[in-house]
């Protein structure tokens, strides 16, 4: 059988490394699914001037060694590669990551609007802190099943690192195409996000830790702070 | 106590420890109220869950026994509990009052809400209310029919609702008395406190104080006044001036 029959578009848009391609001014000609999840946090102009940056002085493709971490997803590498003046591509591999194993303790897990506790974790918040916060939530949310007690603590942490933040940004939705798989199942993911111009950041291990205890996955950076939370029903 | 609790809502603090606790009323989570004795805390948790059990911290026996039948439960006294890292309040709806400091680790460890009831000097909306509360309690109990105005620098916020409403009873007794029960109050006074050997002079002040006092505030002159006391004017003078009376 001869290759020219294969679909290798296919096959790229289906690879878990992101790809993106672009033309000479930037704008993005086509880009891999992989690729889209990572313009979820990245910003395509930075990941262009990165390509020009650590492109082969000669047509070819040049791989470098580079942490990188947007967000949740972390890389250990990229490639530039390019065969025109017309237009460059650039690849990211991820960092492989040990299979954390997550349990469910099912008699922990209660009923809950989620909307209803945030609204009491930032009135608490409210009280005690004179920040203005902006919260954009998502009003018709079903009920998800989570540690009530614990999910509450964790949000008052949260907000606590942002008592010295200025106007303090918050949303909360549903994720599109995003999962987190525990115990085999797959739930779809709920994302908390507040970001301000600054946070307080000594608590982010303890925020990690709560998280962790209750599935959450914690994303704490100077400025924010994302929750995953699995939309367990 | 009806009026008290709607009273106690009305500082902006206050109604949004209420707003909190509403919206989490009916779910599982750990909350603690921590402020200074009797400023309310117990008052507007009865509001809000007037059938909910209620154990004191420092019966830690009962406290384990209501821990393992209830899901829900009032702690008092939190400050008090000796081994707090032991209480489980797994899906639990536990509110918590603590009338002292709670260790900060273990407030972030055990409770999701904290809130801290300011004293009641610092709700000014409250006082006036609680005051005029108290006030028609007392002339009920005492039966009191005559109006009292009550005088606000006599009010007592030092130990909040309960200070103010002692002072609150105090004034109100105070100005009901007539003379014959001022009498007794004051021959009760000497009969406790008559002793050594000056007891004459010492204690005509309880009579020549108030006298002049409130004299010199009704009529404004030394000179009115002690035509209306029928004295001398210099006697009125020494005596003002011993008595150290502006």
């Amino acid at each position: 059988m001869n290759t020219a029959s294969i679909d290798f578009r296919f096959l790229l848009d289906c690879d878990t490394s992101p790809l993106i391609i672009f033309d000479h001014k930037g704008h993005i000609l086509w880009l891999n699914e992989a690729a889209e999840i990572l313009l979820g946090y990245a910003d395509h102009r930075e990941l262009f001037e990165m390509a020009l940056a650590h492109a082969p002085q000669d047509f070819g493709h040049q791989t470098t060694l580079r942490e990188l971490h947007y967000r949740q997803l972390s890389f250990y590498a990229f490639q530039v590669a390019y065969n025109s003046e017309e237009w460059i591509a650039i690849r990211l591999f991820y960092r492989p990551k040990a299979k954390e194993e997550r349990h469910l303790d099912p008699d922990k897990l209660l009923p809950t609007d989620v909307n209803l506790l945030l609204e009491a974790a930032i009135g608490m918040f409210r009280m005690q802190h004179d920040r203005p916060l902006r919260l954009l939530a998502d009003q018709d949310l079903p009920q998800l099943r989570i540690d009530q007690n614990s999910f509450s603590k964790l949000l008052r942490k949260v907000l606590e690192s942002f008592r010295e933040s200025e106007a303090i940004q918050a949303s909360l939705k549903m994720t599109i195409g995003e999962f987190i798989r525990i115990e085999g199942k797959r739930y779809p993911i709920l994302r908390l996000k507040l970001e301000a111009d600054r946070r307080i950041t000594r608590e982010d291990t303890s925020i990690e830790e709560l998280a962790n205890s209750l599935q959450i996955l914690a994303f704490c950076e100077p400025d924010s702070v994302v929750l995953d939370i699995p939309f367990i029903r | 106590m009806n009026e008290a609790n709607e009273t106690i809502a009305r500082s902006p603090a206050v109604a949004q420890i209420l707003r909190g606790l509403e919206l989490t009323r009916d779910l599982y989570v750990a909350s603690i109220l921590i402020g200074e004795r009797y400023s309310g805390k117990r008052t507007l948790l009865k509001r809000l869950f007037p059938d909910l059990p209620r154990v004191s911290g420092e019966d830690e026996r009962a406290l384990s026994a209501a821990l393992e039948m209830e899901n829900a439960l009032i702690i008092t006294e939190f400050e008090a509990v000796k081994y707090p890292r032991e209480l489980d309040f797994q899906n639990k709806r536990i509110l918590a009052v603590a009338d002292g400091p709670v260790d900060p680790g273990i407030l972030d460890e055990k409770f999701a809400f904290i809130y801290r009831m300011p004293p009641l000097r610092e709700r000014p909306e409250e006082i006036e209310s609680f005051t005029r509360h108290f006030l028609s309690q007392a002339r009920e109990d005492l039966m009191i029919d005559e109006e009292i105005e009550l005088d606000q620098a006599r009010l007592d916020l030092e130990q909040n609702l309960r200070s103010l409403k002692a002072s609150v009873y105090r004034e109100a007794l105070l100005q009901s008395l007539n003379a014959s029960e001022i009498e007794r109050a004051l021959e009760r006074l000497f009969a406790q406190s008559l002793e050594g050997n000056n007891a004459y002079r010492e204690n005509l002040g309880l009579l020549e104080r108030p006298l002049l006092k409130a004299g010199l505030a009704r009529y404004g002159s030394q000179l009115k006044l002690a035509g209306v006391l029928g004295i001398n004017r210099n006697t009125l003078r020494k005596k003002l001036h011993e008595y150290r009376i502006d």
